[in-house]
């Protein structure tokens, strides 16, 4: 094999991830090996991301450069990121929580990947922090396509064990297999919440707790909104189920941090209705990214293409959040250089702990690293194993 | 619907005659891809094509997907005639046919409501005309034996699009043996009934199905253009290709698929060789299974068009290239899907140009021209095939009759037997008939697909596939 392996960074049930170096480039890559199963063959997750990732290039998804086969294994070599999401904000973010230029980067370039998915119909499946990588340029990738599917011909052989709990739109949650593009959208805005406030919106303990834990939140949506929504679910026989009346807590109240600007975006992406969502390519023109932060000319525009050094400083992003009011203050620009600059040197001293993005179970290395800390933590973890346990038992059957 | 012509136990057609085509097809030597050109020719405008097309252009998809095979690729002796099932149905309003039903219009298939049996008859038969035309007169050898040879030497450079291949796909095609998909025999399963087989035991959906055309298409253009090799769909290897095509498009299009053990018995080989056909099938499309809504829609519609063509009609003289003397010619480029698709068009084009020209438009032998896959032409019967032993047309069309034509054929198999020539002993020593005709009946009777609730699938397989069950091919 042209790349040498290097530590591993991970390990899933039907994959182990690698860091690895090209002979040829010494180019630092991360390599997937796909362990081929006697009863299954090739995994369908292995089938789906490579299928699905060679043809999605773009600088917002983590780039499949090859895929070599041995005898016993299929291994994928991917783009090497140094970390993802819910690393990024444990190491970076103020008890979680990252500041407003830097949400408003990752959250643009978020939306980027997904709309480009959506463009080339795909469907994700499986947006959250844990699947999105940052490299030390402060680009954000969308990775783990292992549940992803295309979509097009419309088919009811969608399954609705999707998505992992916290990040599963209320639609999915009641059963609908008729889904589409929003529902990766509905990802896109808890993400967005968790940027700004360090931890998930939404964390319910199975599927019907999800689904009161939204409402709480964004309020039960009238009768016949819910009507419509379980038509569409087609839940089997059982009557329509009662939810009680939560009236809706405005998003100021629920992040107090944000700017009105970002609640309105979130908003728009929180929809419960899936036909009320927002797309990702709308989204990208909201005026969250195209007015809130003032810049000279002479700045690179971040909003342009890949963003690199995307933070910028505490003390600013604070300023401009306690003084929305006086308007549209542009900040030296040397400043802001430097700032960026010391960001990105503080980012490269930070201890790095790879290796989930690549479609590997990170909780377990998370758990390790948090146990004392947070409960949530492992409620996480076996959310997500649930909800693992549930696609492969559907794939099973 | 194919009986294999050196099956000497088989006196009928072992499935149902509601297949379209008699089972054996020989290039009917009275008629000359001349003449078809000319019947044609005059029939030709140009445009008309475009329909498919110009949706793959909507800008909506504007992708870096590649263009579709089909949009640049086609042979085109027959390109822009004017009946083109894409033609809007008004463009030919002012001829003298007001029936609808010689030329229907270009609706899209809704692929996704079309009726599954009927979809799985039509592929069937596609399938095994193209396996047909790429399979020697005796189906003694295997197409690719003779034709197998790399035409690219080690010291030839490749083209530019090899370095586009990953590079398991790269070492996939330079060393894989053509022959990995070639059972040792024809197997003795018409396809058909192997289609219905798997869609009874390992139920998906049309697009799975359909997607195989578009699969097979790719191969044979990713081996030509890659390495100039030539990969033919024939006898031997159809159905090898059809279960390791449905299990990677099952696991790629649907959340619900199975495991490969379950796709291995239904499609009677053993599961390592599956596993190993899986992968090849992977490499071999160098991975590329998106499918476009348009490619979608373009191959389905070409199946559900080849409803009109008549029974005991061959194509091969709508060949692009023509068939020289010997069918068996290391060099001819073997029939895919889309060569087979634009024969048909070509054929239809000759035909509906015959029907305006030698008969008033109320004749009524142009019934025979109704989609309805039974029609019996007798219009056509130019075209007819000589029938042999294995020609049995059953004119009528009706599932008991192919179920008593089934039962009475004793040894129907409960499993199908698709074996590589050197695959392991192990099965090979089991050498099982199926017991019971009872089970043949469970297999191959129940085609209706409204008694095929989910659940039966899911419960039923235990029953009714039971592992070990081949041939001896000692």
């Amino acid at each position: 094999m042209n790349y040498v392996q290097l530590e591993k960074l991970g390990e899933g049930t039907y994959a182990t991830v690698y860091k690895g170096r090209s002979r040829t480039t010494n180019e630092i890559v991360a390599l997937k090996e796909i362990h081929l199963d006697a009863e299954e063959g090739t995994p369908s997750t292995a089938i789906r991301e490579i299928s699905l990732m060679k043809e999605l290039k773009h600088t917002n998804i983590v780039r499949l450069y090859d895929v070599i086969h041995t005898e016993t294994k299929l291994v994928l070599i991917f783009e090497y990121c140094e970390r993802d999401l819910k690393k990024y904000m444990d190491v970076h973010g103020d008890r979680g929580a990252l500041d407003p230029v830097t949400v408003r980067s990752f959250m643009y370039q978020l939306l980027k990947g997904t709309a480009f998915c959506h463009e080339n119909r795909v469907l994700h499946r499986d947006l959250k922090p844990q699947n999105l990588l940052i490299n030390r340029k402060g680009e954000l990738k969308l990775g783990d396509f292992g549940l992803a599917r295309a979509f097009g011909v419309p088919v009811n052989t969608f399954s609705n064990e999707v998505v992992t709990l916290w990040y599963r739109a209320p639609d999915v949650l009641m059963g609908s297999r008729t889904y589409s593009t929003s529902i990766d959208v509905w990802s896109c805005g808890c993400i967005f919440a968790e940027m700004i406030s360090g931890v998930p919106l939404f964390r319910g303990r199975d599927n019907q707790d999800q689904l009161l834990h939204i409402m709480r939140i964004i309020g039960t949506p009238d009768e016949r909104t819910l009507r419509k929504i379980a038509t569409e679910g087609q839940t089997e026989g059982q009557a329509q189920k009662q939810y009680p009346r939560y009236p809706k807590i405005p998003f100021s109240q629920v992040l107090p941090k944000a700017s009105p600007q970002a609640l309105d975006l979130l908003e728009r992406l929180l929809q419960f209705d899936p036909a009320k969502r927002i797309s990702a390519a709308e989204a990208l023109t909201h005026p969250y990214f195209t007015t809130s932060v003032p810049m000279y000319s002479t700045v690179p525009n971040p909003f342009n293409g890949p963003m690199i050094n995307p933070p910028y400083p505490y003390a600013q992003a604070q300023q401009q959040l306690q003084a929305p009011q006086q308007g549209q203050v542009p900040y030296p620009n040397a400043a802001y250089m430097q700032a960026a600059h010391g960001q990105a040197q503080l980012a490269l001293a930070q201890p790095q702990i790879p290796g989930a993005g690549y479609g590997i179970p990170y909780a377990q290395q998370q758990a390790q690293q948090h146990a004392q800390q947070q409960a949530q933590q492992h409620v996480q973890q076996h959310a997500q194993q649930h909800a693992q346990q549930q696609y492969q038992q559907q794939g099973a059957r | 619907m194919h009986t294999p012509v050196d099956v000497p136990h088989r006196t009928q057609p072992p499935t149902p005659s509601s297949s379209t085509r008699p089972p054996y097809r020989k290039v009917t030597p009275s008629y000359s891809s001349s003449s078809s050109l000319s019947h044609t020719a005059h029939t030709t405008h140009s445009g008309s094509r475009s329909a498919p097309l110009e949706a793959a252009h909507d800008p909506r998809r504007a992708t870096p997907l590649r263009t579709p095979s089909f949009v640049s690729s086609r042979p085109s002796p027959y390109d822009g005639r004017e009946d083109d099932p894409s033609t809007p149905p008004g463009s030919e309003s002012e001829d003298n046919e007001p029936e609808p039903a010689v030329r229907p219009s270009a609706v899209p298939v809704d692929i996704h409501a079309y009726d599954s049996s009927t979809l799985l008859r039509l592929l069937a038969a596609a399938l095994s005309e193209i396996a047909s035309m790429n399979t020697d007169r005796d189906h003694s050898e295997p197409y690719m034996t003779s034709s197998v040879h790399s035409h690219s030497t080690a010291s030839e450079p490749h083209p530019p699009i090899w370095r586009t291949l990953t590079s398991a796909s790269r070492h996939a095609l330079s060393t894989t043996s053509s022959l990995a998909f070639h059972a040792r025999n024809v197997p003795t399963i018409a396809l058909e009934a192997y289609l219905t087989r798997i869609q009874k035991y390992c139920p998906a959906s049309n697009e799975v199905f359909l997607s195989l055309l578009v699969y097979f298409d790719r191969m044979m253009k990713l081996a030509k253009e890659t390495c100039g090799k030539v990969f033919a769909i024939d006898m031997y290897n159809v159905h090898r290709l059809v279960i390791a095509g449905v299990t990677v498009a099952s696991k790629f299009f649907s959340d619900v698929f199975y495991t490969n053990s379950r796709y291995a018995k239904v499609g009677g080989l053993p599961l390592t060789e599956l596993n190993q056909l899986e992968l090849q099938f992977l490499l071999l499309n160098d991975f590329h299974l998106m499918i476009s809504q348009e490619e979608m829609q373009f191959y389905a519609s070409k199946l559900v068009q080849q409803s009109e063509i008549p029974q005991g009609v061959s194509l091969v003289p709508f060949l692009s290239d023509p068939p020289p003397s010997a069918v068996h010619d290391a060099h001819r480029s073997p029939v895919g899907p889309l060569k087979y698709f634009t024969a048909m068009d070509g054929y239809l084009a000759h035909l509906h140009a015959r029907s305006r020209h030698l008969h008033p438009p109320s004749h009524h032998l142009h019934q025979s021209h109704s989609p309805a896959p039974s029609s019996n032409s007798r219009s056509s019967s130019d075209y007819r095939r000589p029938e042999s032993v294995h020609s049995h047309i059953s004119t009528s069309e009706s599932t008991t009759d192919c179920d008593t034509e089934t039962d009475v054929d004793g040894s129907t198999d409960d499993e199908p037997t698709i074996r590589a020539p050197h695959s392991s002993a192990s099965s090979e020593t089991m050498s099982l008939h199926s017991a019971t005709s009872g089970d043949a009946d469970s297999i191959y009777a129940n085609d209706s697909r409204g008694e095929m609730s989910e659940d039966a699938h899911h419960y039923r397989h235990t029953n009714g596939v039971r592992g070990g069950e081949y041939h001896h091919h000692h």
